[in-house]
Order: structure tokens, then C-alpha cells, then sequence
């Protein structure tokens, strides 16, 4: 006797004919459970089957608290990098501070246009209370808002931070911290404190630009260890590295790498903080994006895992407030005298009426709220991203995916000129980031990085697929 | 032909009385010409002969008897120039390593800064009393006013660009012109400096620094440069024979200098001066890093001109910031580097990223509605006063020989004690009882100006501040007392 499909399979079916045909494309949202189940009467929990099996599949995708969508087409993995084996030991190596470079960035920063190589938050999407909070602040300062606050900076602030980072999993005190114009200021002081001309330093690759340029900047040699896109650093290879090379630190974004986008697991970071403890090397931390996580938790810094305090932990408001408001930190470890040090001589103070918004900020829980908000946009901006991708670039394009940050990482075709379509972008004002500037070892040049910071309307959705329609383009005309 | 220089009329009559009871025409005790004939001899309003006796009673070198007419006061003679840092100096390099060899002496002074029960009388800052902070706080609250709030806009190129405007037209008034998109914005004026440091300095490179140094020179340490000091005159700035001679000898890199009102000797250097050093330096291929923090406080009637005025060769970076002429919590810097501009640019963002737009904002509107400039007319009028008080002070106060600085702009004067005095016991026994003074040899890499000390002259003059000179005079006159 033949054997009927099971009903929940045949429910499948049907979406799936559905999703063949078109009629439900990617993306989109698939019916509700309870709305399929009385439409078809049929239970509930066989609706939910007919949507698991489809899931395991890879053909819907199930978004907590949502519902059940259709996937995106195309396999969404990371850029290839070669398998490990056969990797060596990268060499050190000095980027040459490349006008050009620098040349691409200012082109970025120069244009009106800003939509796609933006990596900062839209200021419209600022709440109002952190204008309320500035002006408490403001008043509540007096004529002492244009004194100044010495190093380390307002202990408010300080306690606060020390509060929101105990919600992340890290135990400090507000005496860990000291206040900064910025992660960059963080970083920079913090390669200050402990580093030399001619010294060698392990960065993740694909590496953010700024903390590159600055080692070169100060003559300071690089070797590059690569990242996978699903456990960040590739910590066999740093091993290696450490033994070959003087390295003199480690710099890592463990959460939401820019621009890769990767993560690393908890196990990794720990792993990570052992072997440099063991070494004695400091890991110079850029924790800039950790607060603006996909998942249910934020995702703990590696300083979580930090013993004996050679994680320098650098990070900031800019990407998760907006970049006019330059407040940062770093919470140095046992690197922390040096570095107040290099605050304190030249005296750098920091200005009193930023830091004691934010503390009125952080204080009144405007900052948890706020940063909900923009949890929501990037996730659901990236999921426009993705479907824009899936649908307007070339096929074979890839893309990660990443858990949280801002930042997608985008592999295209090997026949698409990535310099030339940036070029042909640039014309339109539309600025993308070609991959092959994050990293002098590795090629990255099919690569493209995005961001999606900017709230989603349908003028970015027409800038994207301008993007996708010039690397068609290419294509044709090679055949 | 009016020169950037040239003094109000009222310094003019000052200074020509001051001449005569320096060279004895007027003694002690004598009456000066009354304000009626003064006037009528000089062909000046009589309000002006009245503010220059005002000014020189401030001073102590007159004194107002009611009634009768002003008097040579008998005590004071009118301060002398201070010396600088001439006579026997080295033609010499101070390694990287060296640099901080008298930092680690000074570190402490800083904790001692940040003690609000030390009163600080070698500020560099004006004090934030003169500031009418009513105007600034109106110009912050447009800056994340909604609709708009500016503070938080896209702000990553070379900075706030209606500020960058503003500072294009100020700087038009100083005879420097700059277009707005040169003009790459900093947060504050240690970062202006620390850019062009970076920028500029290599590891090995030599740097000619005026002498006696500011603090934010030993920044240098972390650029591996070794650096030649050339000394320079309390009035007329660097030596620039000296420095002539220097680049012959060594092969130098870049100059740092401070034309306009050096701290800590408030030197103004001519604009004959400037012209010579610029080119003396576009010659040879050095770059000049001009600070000019101080050019907007000055006394005269124009401000004086940036040495980048002089700039043929695109071969000054200028830098400077509102924390001297406005207040220190400003935190908006600025560097003008002409073709430079986008390595700037690029250096900055290495640096810190972006800036501080919330403030950049207010201070554009700060300047837009004309406020930054009432509030330097009133700063100079300040500052000024403040420097007469002090002269008054010291003359008054500390033992007979003591040289006061009496500088045409800037907030810090140079003072030079006899010579026995040790300025360096002077600030530990000062800190002892609360004041904080920063002693000659905090100026300098090597042994020097052990009977220096600065004072500024920014803050209100106040009964505290009277008291501690007092006192400062008092601890210099018992190490006199003691040698004997």
C-alpha cells in the first residue's frame, strides 16, 4: 500500500511550490502558524512541523518573536580563505602608509553621500533625551561646563560604565576606567603606553584601517593572523605567529569585527586571553560594536576572561550615539599608570559637559532603551541588506552574517573589478569599501564592505542595487 | 603705515613716561605733568592721558594723591626686562631618552594642579571668570536644539564646517588667509600639536624648540627626535642668529615656535622676525610648527599676525585652539596645514577619529553672533589689568632686583629673581603652603633659569592671589635672608 505523505509534509509542499514559483520571495514573511493552520484546518503544531522541516532545509528561515520568513537565496557564507594547513606563518610586514588609502577614505568622508561607507549611526536617529540629558547637564554644571575634568574623567561616568559593563558579564570598577575623546584616543594611548618604533604586533585580518594606519604611523611592524567567519581569529595561526616573531601585542575585535563582521565564541576569547597571558603580551581590545548585538545577550569582551589584566579594553558612544559626541574609554589593566601618565603629560583634559550627560544618560536608563532601538534598526537593516544582495548582485555573491556591529562583509564574483566598481560608484556618489585595503597578507579584493547604519528607505535600497546592477554590468561585458 | 604692532596711543604716552622715570628725568617722589597739559602738549584726548596714568598706577609706578595730581611713587622703580636665554647656550642635542630626564621631577605637579585647595599662579589659561559664560551657554543650547541638533550631525571630515568658516574670516583679520577647507579641526590644542608631531617627526630627526620650552614639548619623547634648543629674549622672541647658525650646523628637520605671545616668557616676536624666520626656514626645507594659542589675547590695537602669514612656500603648519582664549573645556583645536591638509586630515583620524561637534557647533555660533570677539576685547582689557596688578605685586612684594616680564599679549609672564634665589625651593616651599608655581627649570632640559619662575596673569586679580604673591615674596626674601 502506498503510503500517503504525512500531512505536515505535504503542508511543506505547498509553501515550497509557493517559494519556487515566486510567489513568496525571499525575505519574505511566511504565513502565521495560526492563520496557515485555519486556512488549510489543520492543527497548529503540524503548520509548525511543515515550517521545521522547510527550515532544516535552508528554505525559511525563523526569527525569534516574528515568525517564519523566507530565506535568502544564495548561500550566504564567509569569502573564502584558504584552509589553515597549508597556511604559513604570515611574515611581518610594514603597511605603507598609502596616500592612496587615505585618499579612498577622505573620498568617503568627503562626500554628501554617505549612505553606504558610513560606519556611525544616522543623527536623526538620536532620542530626544539625550538632548535632555545634555541640557541637565548643563545645568546642573554651571559656568563649570567649560572648566575641565581631569584624567582619569568624571567618576560618575566611570560607575556607570562599571555598571553597564557588570550587565555585560565584566567585572571593573569605575577606577579601572579612564575617560577619552574616543576609542581612537583609547587605542592610540594605549599603544603609547607600551609600544615602540620597530616593535611587531598581531592584528586580526581583515583589520580595521585606523588602528593599521596608526601602527604605521608609529613605525610599528604587523602581522597579520586571519579570521574565520564563524570563530573570528584564527588562534592555531596566532600561536604560531607568537612563537616566530617577537610579537609585542595583540589587536582583536572579539565581537562583530570591523570590518569582517565575525565573532568570536567564548571559548576562543578565553583561549585567546590565556595564550597572550601565558606570553605576557597585551591584547589591545576594541569592543566598539558589543553593545550592538543581534542575539539575546550581549556577547561578553574579552576582557570578561582577563585574570591578570593584560586586556587593554578600548570602546566608545560614537557608533551606538553618533560621532559629534567624542566620549570614550579604556580600561587599560596593568597598563593603567602609563597611560593616565600620557593623559596627564600634556595635559589633556576632557571636556565636563559630555561626560556628565552621558552619566545622566546611562543614570536614567535612556541608554539601555536607546540602544534596543538601534538593535532593531541594524538587524532589520541588514536583513534589507541581504534581500537587496540576494536579488540585485551578481549570483555567485556571498555575504557573512554577522550576529551584530554594523559592518557586512561582501564576497562577489572573481570576474567583477571590485577597485573599479568602488570607482564607478565613487562617480555616483555612492562610497563603498573595496576590500583590499584591510589587509596587505591576504587578498581581499573580491571583497567589499558595507555598512548599515543608515535607517533603510528606499533611496538606500536604490543605492544598493546600483551597486549590484555596476558589478552586473561587469560581468556582461566580459562575455 | 599702521603696523601690527603699534601700540594704542594710550601705551604710547605710558611708555614715554615710563622712559623718563627710567632714565631719571622724573624721580621718585615727582609729580607728572598734569592730564590738561599732557593732553594739550600732546595733541591726545585727555581721556587717554587718563587711562595711562590709570594704567601706570596700576602698575605701581605711579600713584594718584587726591586732589593734587599723579606722582612717581617713591618706592617703585618701573620693572625691568627680565633676561632670557642668551650668553654662553650650546649648540647642542638633547637625545629622546633626555627629554623626560626633568619630567619625572615635575610629574607630581600635576596631582598638585588638580587639587582645587592649591591656588595655581602660573596658569596659562585665562581664568573662567572673565567669561561671560551667559552667551557661550546660549550658544551650547543651539547646538542640540531640535529640529536640527547639530551636535550629534555627520562630522568626520575636517570638522564642523560652519566653525571651519568662521575661523577662515577670523583669521582673514589677522592678515592670514586660509580657505575653510584647510582648516582640519582637533579636540584641543594638544592634539593640533600632537598631530603635526606626528605627522612630521621621524625617529632620529632633530627638532629646533625655542627655549625655555613648553611642557607639551616633551610630548616629543614618543616621536624618537632629538631636539636642539635655541634660546630666545623675553621681548623679542627667538634668537634668530642663533638658530641661523644651527641650521648650518646640524640638519634639522622642523622648527617649533610660538611667535605670538610664548609661553612662558609672553615674547612677541616682530613681524620683520617672522618674515626672517619663515624664510630663513623655507630655504632649507624645515618645517615650521607654529603655535599660535595666544595670538587672540593680545594688548595692541591689531592682533598680531601669524608667522603662517608669511608663508610663500606652503611651508608653516599652524595650530592652536580656544583653551587659551577662551576656556580650557572647550576642547576645539585646529590645524592649518595649506597642501598638507588631507595628511593632516588622515593623522587626525588616526588620532581620535572624529571631533567634538556638539562644541564645534556652539563655538560657530559663538562666533557667528560676534560674542568671541566682545569676549577677547574684554579678555585683553583683563588680562591687561590683571598684568599691571601683578607687576604692582611683585615690585611690591619681592626682594629689590626682581625683573617682571611686562609682555604685550598672552596670560603669562617671565619673572627673574636675584640671583641667589633657587626658583626650584621657591615652588616647593610655595606648595607647602598651597601655591602652585611652576620654577624656571620646569622650562628647560638642561640645568637653567634656576632663579626663574612664571606667573600668569589670566585669572581676576583677587585678595588670594595678592596674598600668595605676597607670600611667594616672603619665601624668596627668607632664602636671601639666609645666604647672608
Amino acid at each position: 500500500m502506498k503510503t500517503s505523505p504525512k500531512l505536515y509534509e505535504q503542508v511543506a509542499e505547498k509553501i515550497k511550490t509557493q517559494i519556487d514559483r515566486g510567489i513568496l520571495g525571499p525575505g519574505q514573511k511566511v504565513p502565521s502558524v495560526r492563520r496557515f493552520s485555519r486556512q488549510l484546518a489543520v492543527s497548529p503544531f503540524t503548520v509548525v512541523q511543515a515550517y521545521w522541516v522547510l527550515e532544516n532545509k535552508g528554505l525559511l528561515q525563523s526569527r525569534p518573536g516574528s515568525g517564519f520568513y523566507v530565506a535568502i537565496q544564495g548561500p550566504l557564507e564567509p569569502p573564502e580563505i584558504q584552509p589553515k594547513a597549508s597556511l604559513p606563518v604570515p611574515p611581518f610586514q610594514r603597511m605603507p602608509f598609502d596616500k592612496k588609502v587615505m585618499g579612498e577614505v577622505v573620498h568617503y568622508f568627503s562626500d554628501k553621500n554617505l549612505l553606504l561607507g558610513c560606519p556611525f549611526p544616522d543623527p536623526r536617529s538620536v532620542p530626544a533625551s539625550f538632548g535632555k540629558c545634555l541640557d541637565r547637564a548643563r545645568r546642573q554644571l554651571g559656568p563649570a561646563v567649560l572648566g575641565f575634568n581631569a584624567p582619569p574623567g568624571l567618576k560618575e561616568l566611570r560607575v556607570q560604565l562599571a555598571r553597564h559593563y557588570f550587565h555585560s558579564g565584566l567585572d571593573l570598577r569605575a577606577e579601572d576606567f579612564f575617560l577619552t575623546t574616543g576609542a581612537m584616543e583609547a587605542m592610540h594611548l594605549s599603544v603609547l603606553s607600551f609600544l615602540n618604533p620597530g616593535d611587531t604586533v598581531a592584528v586580526e585580518s581583515p583589520c580595521f584601517i585606523g588602528f593599521r594606519t596608526l601602527l604605521d604611523c608609529m613605525g610599528i611592524k604587523v602581522v597579520d593572523i586571519p579570521t574565520d567567519h564563524r570563530y573570528g581569529m584564527d588562534l592555531g595561526l596566532l600561536k604560531k605567529a607568537l612563537g616566530r616573531h617577537k610579537v609585542k601585542a595583540c589587536y582583536a575585535m572579539p565581537n562583530f569585527s570591523n570590518p569582517s563582521g565575525c565573532s568570536m565564541p567564548d571559548e576562543n576569547k578565553k583561549a585567546l586571553v590565556e595564550m597572550l597571558t601565558e606570553r605576557e603580551v597585551p591584547l589591545i581590545e576594541n569592543d566598539i560594536y558589543g553593545d550592538i548585538y543581534f542575539g539575546k545577550a550581549r556577547p561578553k569582551p574579552a576582557k570578561a576572561f582577563d585574570k591578570e589584566g593584560w586586556v587593554m579594553l578600548c570602546s566608545s558612544f560614537s557608533k551606538t550615539v553618533g560621532m559629534g559626541v567624542s566620549v570614550g574609554w579604556a580600561v587599560p589593566g596593568r597598563r593603567f599608570t602609563e597611560c593616565i601618565g600620557l593623559k596627564v603629560l600634556p595635559f589633556t583634559p576632557s571636556a565636563p559637559l559630555l561626560e556628565k550627560a552621558f552619566a545622566n544618560f546611562l543614570a536614567l536608563g535612556a541608554y539601555e532603551r536607546h540602544l534596543r532601538q538601534v538593535r532593531k534598526m541594524c538587524e532589520d537593516n541588514l536583513r534589507h541588506y541581504q534581500e537587496t544582495i540576494a536579488t540585485f548582485f551578481p549570483q555567485e555573491t556571498r555575504t557573512a552574517r554577522p550576529q551584530g556591529g554594523l559592518s557586512l562583509w561582501v564576497e562577489l564574483p572573481r570576474k567583477v573589478n571590485i577597485l573599479r566598481l568602488c570607482q564607478e560608484t565613487a562617480k555616483l556618489g555612492i562610497n563603498v569599501n573595496a576590500g583590499g585595503v584591510f589587509s596587505v597578507t591576504f587578498d581581499y579584493s573580491q571583497c567589499l564592505q558595507l555598512y548599515f547604519a543608515v535607517p533603510w528607505d528606499e533611496k538606500v535600497q536604490k543605492t544598493l542595487k546600483t551597486v549590484g546592477e555596476l558589478a552586473k554590468k561587469q560581468l556582461v561585458e566580459k562575455h | 603705515m599702521e603696523n601690527a604692532l603699534s601700540p594704542r596711543i594710550y601705551q604710547q604716552v605710558a611708555d614715554r613716561i615710563t622712559e623718563q622715570i627710567r632714565s631719571g628725568v622724573l624721580p621718585p617722589g615727582s609729580r607728572v605733568p598734569s592730564l590738561r597739559l599732557l593732553s594739550r602738549q600732546m595733541g591726545v584726548n585727555m581721556a587717554t592721558i587718563n587711562r595711562a596714568y590709570w594704567m601706570l598706577e596700576n602698575r605701581g609706578i605711579l600713584e594718584s594723591r587726591p586732589s593734587s595730581g599723579f606722582y612717581v611713587r617713591p618706592e617703585a622703580a618701573a620693572p625691568s626686562a627680565p633676561s632670557g636665554s642668551k650668553g654662553d647656550f650650546p649648540l647642542q642635542l638633547t637625545s629622546p631618552k633626555k627629554l623626560t630626564s626633568n619630567l619625572e621631577t615635575f610629574k607630581y605637579m600635576f596631582s598638585a594642579l588638580a587639587n582645587p585647595s592649591n591656588l595655581f599662579v602660573s596658569m596659562g589659561i585665562p581664568g573662567l571668570a572673565v567669561l561671560k559664560s551667559q552667551s557661550l551657554q546660549k550658544s551650547l543650547r543651539s547646538s542640540y536644539a531640535r529640529p536640527g541638533l547639530k551636535a550629534l550631525d555627520y562630522n568626520w571630515f575636517l570638522g564642523y564646517e560652519p566653525l571651519r568658516r568662521q575661523l577662515a574670516r577670523h583669521y582673514l583679520d589677522c592678515g592670514l588667509e586660509v580657505p575653510p577647507n584647510q582648516i582640519v579641526m582637533t579636540s584641543g590644542a594638544v592634539e593640533s600639536l600632537n598631530v603635526a608631531y606626528r605627522l612630521l617627526m621621524r625617529p632620529g630627526d632633530i627638532v629646533a624648540v625655542e627655549s625655555p620650552i613648553i611642557l607639551s614639548t616633551m610630548c616629543l619623547q614618543h616621536y624618537g627626535v632629538r631636539v636642539l634648543e635655541i634660546p630666545s629674549d623675553p621681548e623679542q622672541g627667538m634668537d634668530l642668529d642663533f638658530l641661523e647658525r644651527a641650521l648650518k650646523k646640524f640638519k634639522i628637520r622642523s622648527c617649533l615656535a610660538m611667535p605670538n605671545f610664548r609661553n612662558p616668557m609672553g615674547s612677541l616676536m616682530s613681524d620683520e622676525r617672522k618674515k626672517r624666520l619663515v624664510e630663513m626656514l623655507a630655504r632649507k626645507g624645515v618645517t615650521l610648527i607654529e603655535s599660535d594659542v595666544y595670538g587672540d589675547v593680545h594688548f595692541g590695537k591689531t592682533r598680531p599676525r601669524p608667522a603662517k602669514a608669511f608663508d610663500k612656500a606652503d611651508n608653516v603648519i599652524l595650530v592652536s585652539s580656544f583653551s587659551k582664549s577662551v576656556a580650557p573645556g572647550v576642547k576645539v583645536g585646529w590645524v592649518l596645514a595649506g597642501g598638507r591638509t588631507m595628511d593632516v586630515f588622515a593623522t587626525r583620524w588616526v588620532n581620535t577619529n572624529g571631533t567634538n561637534t556638539l562644541m564645534e557647533s556652539a563655538m560657530a555660533d559663538f562666533m557667528e553672533r560676534g560674542e568671541y570677539r566682545r569676549h577677547l576685547r574684554k579678555l585683553q582689557r583683563h588680562c591687561e589689568e590683571s598684568l599691571g596688578r601683578l607687576t604692582q605685586a611683585v615690585l611690591k612684594h619681592f626682594p629689590e632686583g626682581t625683573k617682571v616680564g611686562q609682555p604685550k599679549g598672552g596670560v603669562v609672564s617671565w619673572v627673574e629673581l636675584p640671583e641667589k634665589v633657587d626658583g626650584l625651593r621657591l615652588h616647593k616651599e610655595a606648595l607647602a603652603q598651597n601655591i602652585l608655581v611652576f620654577p624656571g627649570p620646569s622650562f628647560c632640559l638642561r640645568p637653567r633659569f634656576r632663579n626663574f619662575i612664571s606667573l600668569g596673569f589670566g585669572s581676576r586679580w583677587t585678595d588670594r592671589l595678592e596674598k600668595a604673591i605676597e607670600t611667594l615674596g616672603q619665601l624668596a626674601k627668607k632664602q636671601l635672608a639666609e645666604k647672608h
